[in-house]
């Protein structure tokens, strides 16, 4: 029933027939039959470029993502951890290197990347959340929802272990209490406080960072405590490094994104690297440097044969993020005319770049995360989107924020302000949502955009004719 | 009663004596609520605190002006101190010269970045962790020694041992004689209301501490001498997320449904007066002591059960007869705890919870009064 979509997802025949009795298994357990496979097939085809090698070898890590979460009990992983959305990407990397015996993985993500954009079905799995204590019409994040609701229906065992970043999100480590409640499951969180200066550098405070530092060696002890599996420093190294690698490769696409046009690539492709990037596991991190790099072996041979994903001398604009339930959102904008060379919360301004002066493994770490942006605080975001415009020169900015996070929410108007009073740009405050598709409808949207794209153009045509 | 008469006049002249004594050169320092600014800091320094938020809360208005500068999705609350602020209504929040906000979720620190970006006022922020560790005193220890620093550095007053020692005592005190008035409602039949009680509770946050403090012994004296009304009955406790100065709507309707609120779970209610600051060792360790580790910590906690089976103790302790819970839209980690606390009241005391949720809208309060009737009659 499904040998034709696996295939599109970049599976060799061999491989389809060889772990078939697991897809089997995985599939009856996630409630996927054969319509829902027949959907997705189409689903695919419309929505992602699966010319491109990148897009389907994306597509198979997903998939067999889904299949190891929904059977890793089964498959007797002794030790089960979660880390919860929004992790610290270089912690959660090196509890999934630790050991063989330890599946660490970030269900709520599966869910919305497989169960959502490449199924279409993650809605029954929100529903059982909002049975299961986040309910509707209280600006539940749908991120938690998918969690909770996951283990709610039955496609996702219940872990043994939640690690928690506890600072930028107050609704996250919630969920994770809930959890506790409603299944004993062991919470791990990891701290930090959000209390930068407002107006201070875009330096981190050795204050914060030794904070930190020592939340996370406290996480790494009460980990090892918990599973009793130790990690040392040069393993801790390495999962760094590890982790560290997809991210550079995927800030040459951006690169080569930025002096692009047309745009050679699909916001909609590139976001299954990106959200590979922000979840790490263990097959990401094993397979996701070799991924990464054919999408920018790719994009630079788009590039050099003048390739147009969107149409050439289109306005450029930044976005805040890319959806990870929804492809049609970004599509339509695309399809509108708008090129997007950048995705603004996974961009790495200048002084994140720096070299970490500090010496310690958990140091560097906290250091790297709370130098700029939203970990650091609303001015850090601020700043961020406002050099990350300047840099990408871009024409506008839209700024689609999810309604039910509340960071997010935070810093969406004063970041529209603080980019159109420093750069003269215009920004688009737009309500939606990227974990839930019934938030928002990509028709009403499109008539917003539609208008903004309208008055790029004519900006830009006027540019245009001043400087002829 | 004498004694709220005096109160009273005093609370209605503050604002003139507060700008009084800001054209003589004291400093007004404002700060936001949850329980964790040592205010004994400020009366050391001189200074004269303003909790912004406490002064007003409940009114729909400013909540709406809010929406101009922050999504609808944040605590209502907070998003109504924005409100007031851009409205210019409060007299008081014009005063302040510094903002203090210990930061502690993304509500609070959404009051700390609007008043920041969209005002000329400066904002001291100092961070309070999220779980009681050895690590996360030593960081709130070091955020009020920087928010010392900040104050002292600000009045020009250095904040001694003997004033610091001087001002803990009077706020010791203060908290001393609330305990015990709100005590008196363990009673079969309490001297005074609920709404009496937290009216009194929240003048101590804006009334000069020496007169609060003068206040609450004359209000001592004259309880124990008054003849205690009939019983208000079924007993309730009332818990939520914030209960704000002004917004009273709960206990018009409890007390109007024929109950009677006994003790107030909430950093405005029993929270804020339920322990003292030791003054045996160094003080500023016991002002941390104190506001960090003792408190019972609100529901953004990780965990937060403390307050959970403390909620179950006052239950018991203050023999109520059923839990009311009342908290602001999108206060989240409030939400969450609200689905599986009603479990563990039940299976521990055998009471039932209703919750309410409140955006400070005139049109809550008909659907509000039928939930609120129901419950009552429900459990009675």
């Amino acid at each position: 029933m499904y040998s034709e979509f696996f295939k599109l997802c970049g599976f060799e025949a061999e491989e389809v027939e060889k772990e078939s009795p697991r897809i089997d298994k995985a599939f009856k357990i996630a409630g996927i039959g054969v319509k829902d496979v027949e959907r997705a097939e189409e689903r695919v085809k419309k929505y992602f470029d699966t010319e491109l090698f990148g897009v389907r070898q994306a597509l198979k890590i997903w998939l067999r993502r889904l299949i190891d979460l929904v059977l890793a009990r089964e498959e007797g992983k002794k030790i089960i951890v979660y880390p919860s959305w929004p992790p610290e990407p270089r912690v959660v990397s090196m509890v999934a290197m630790a050991s063989e015996n330890v599946f660490c993985e970030t269900p709520e993500i599966v869910m919305d990347i497989v169960m959502g954009q490449i199924f279409g079905k993650l809605n029954p799995i929100l529903e059982a959340a909002e049975e299961h204590g986040l309910p509707p019409g209280l600006g539940m994040c749908a991120l938690n929802q998918a969690r909770v609701g996951g283990i709610a229906k039955g496609i996702v065992p219940v872990p043994d272990i939640t690690i928690t970043t506890s600072f930028l999100c107050d609704q996250t480590p919630k969920t994770d209490e809930l959890l506790y409640e409603l299944y004993g499951v062991h919470n791990i969180f990891l701290d930090n406080c959000m209390d930068a200066a407002w107006e201070e550098p875009m330096e981190s405070s050795p204050r914060c960072v030794s904070y930190f530092a020592a939340e996370i060696r406290k996480v790494v002890e009460e980990f090892e405590e918990a599973t009793g599996v130790k990690l040392s420093e040069e393993e801790l190294r390495d999962a760094r490094v590890a982790y560290a690698k997809p991210v550079y490769v995927y800030q040459e696409i951006m690169g080569l994104m930025k002096k692009a046009d047309p745009q050679p690539i699909s916001q909609v492709d590139l976001g299954l690297l990106y959200w590979l990037i922000q979840a790490p596991e263990r097959r990401s991190l094993q397979e996701g440097l070799g991924m990464a790099n054919t999408f920018l072996r790719e994009t630079k041979t788009r590039v050099d044969a003048g390739y147009a994903a969107v149409e050439k001398g289109a306005p450029k604009i930044a976005w805040f993020c890319h959806h990870a339930t929804d492809p049609t959102v970004m599509h339509m904008v695309e399809d509108l005319g708008l090129a997007i060379p950048v995705t603004a919360v996974l961009w790495t301004p200048p002084w994140q770049r720096v070299k970490s002066q500090f010496t310690t493994f958990a140091e560097r770490i906290a250091d790297q995360t709370v130098r700029g942006g939203i970990n650091r605080s609303t001015m850090g975001a601020v700043r961020l989107f406002q050099e990350c415009c300047k840099e990408f020169n871009v024409d506008g900015f839209v700024y689609l924020y999810f309604f039910s996070c509340r960071p997010i929410c935070l810093t969406a108007l004063m970041s529209k302000k603080g980019v159109e009073d420093e750069l003269g740009i215009p920004v688009l405050a737009l309500e939606g949502d990227v974990w839930d598709t019934r938030d928002y409808s990509t028709e009403a949207l499109r008539t917003r955009v539609e208008t903004f794209a309208e008055m790029l153009r004519a900006a830009k045509a006027t540019k245009i004719g001043q400087i002829m | 009663m004498q004694a709220g008469e005096e109160l009273s006049t005093h609370l209605r002249t503050r604002v003139i004596e507060l700008t009084k004594m800001k054209g003589q050169g004291h400093k007004i320092i404002g700060y936001t609520p949850g329980g964790y600014m040592p205010e004994e800091l400020l009366y050391a320094c001189g200074a004269m605190p303003v909790p912004v938020g406490l002064i007003r809360g409940g009114e729909h208005e400013p909540v709406l002006v809010a929406g101009a500068y922050l999504p609808r999705w944040l605590d209502t609350f907070c998003r109504a101190q924005i409100g007031y602020k851009v409205l210019r209504e409060e007299a008081l929040y014009d005063l302040i010269d510094l903002l203090v906000v210990p930061v502690t979720d993304n509500n609070i620190r959404a009051i700390a970045d609007c008043w920041n970006f969209y005002t000329d006022t400066e904002v001291f922020r100092f961070g309070v962790p999220h779980s009681k560790t050895d690590n996360g005193f030593q960081y709130y220890l070091e955020g009020i020694n920087l928010l010392k620093e900040k104050l002292e550095q600000l009045t020009g007053t250095e904040i001694t041992e003997s004033r610091l020692r001087e001002a803990i005592n009077l706020c010791n005190r203060e908290r001393e004689l609330l305990s015990e008035l709100s005590l008196m409602r363990k009673f079969e039949r309490p001297p005074l209301s609920g709404r009496d009680f937290i009216e009194l509770n929240h003048a101590s946050f804006l009334a000069d501490k020496k007169v609060m403090v003068e206040a609450l012994q004359s209000f001592r004296a004259e309880l124990k001498q008054k003849e205690a009304p009939v019983p208000g009955w079924p007993r309730i406790l009332l818990t939520g997320s914030t209960l704000a100065f002004g917004d009273y709507k709960i206990y018009d309707l409890i007390e109007g449904a024929g109950a009677s609120v006994v003790i107030e779970e909430f950093a405005e209610g029993v929270r804020h007066f339920s322990e003292v600051v030791h003054t045996d060792g160094a003080l500023m360790e016991a002002l941390a002591d104190r506001y960090f580790v003792r408190r019972v910590p609100p529901a953004w906690f990780r965990p937060a059960r403390e307050r959970l089976d403390y909620l179950v103790k006052l239950a018991k302790d203050f023999n109520v007869n059923g839990v009311i819970w009342y908290q602001l839209m999108y206060r989240d980690s409030y939400d969450i705890e609200s689905y599986y606390f009603p479990d563990i009241l039940r299976s521990e005391t055998g009471l039932s919870m209703l919750k309410i949720e409140s955006d400070y809208d005139v049109s809550e309060i008909g659907p509000f009064r039928t939930r609120v009737e129901t419950f009552i009659e429900t459990i009675k």
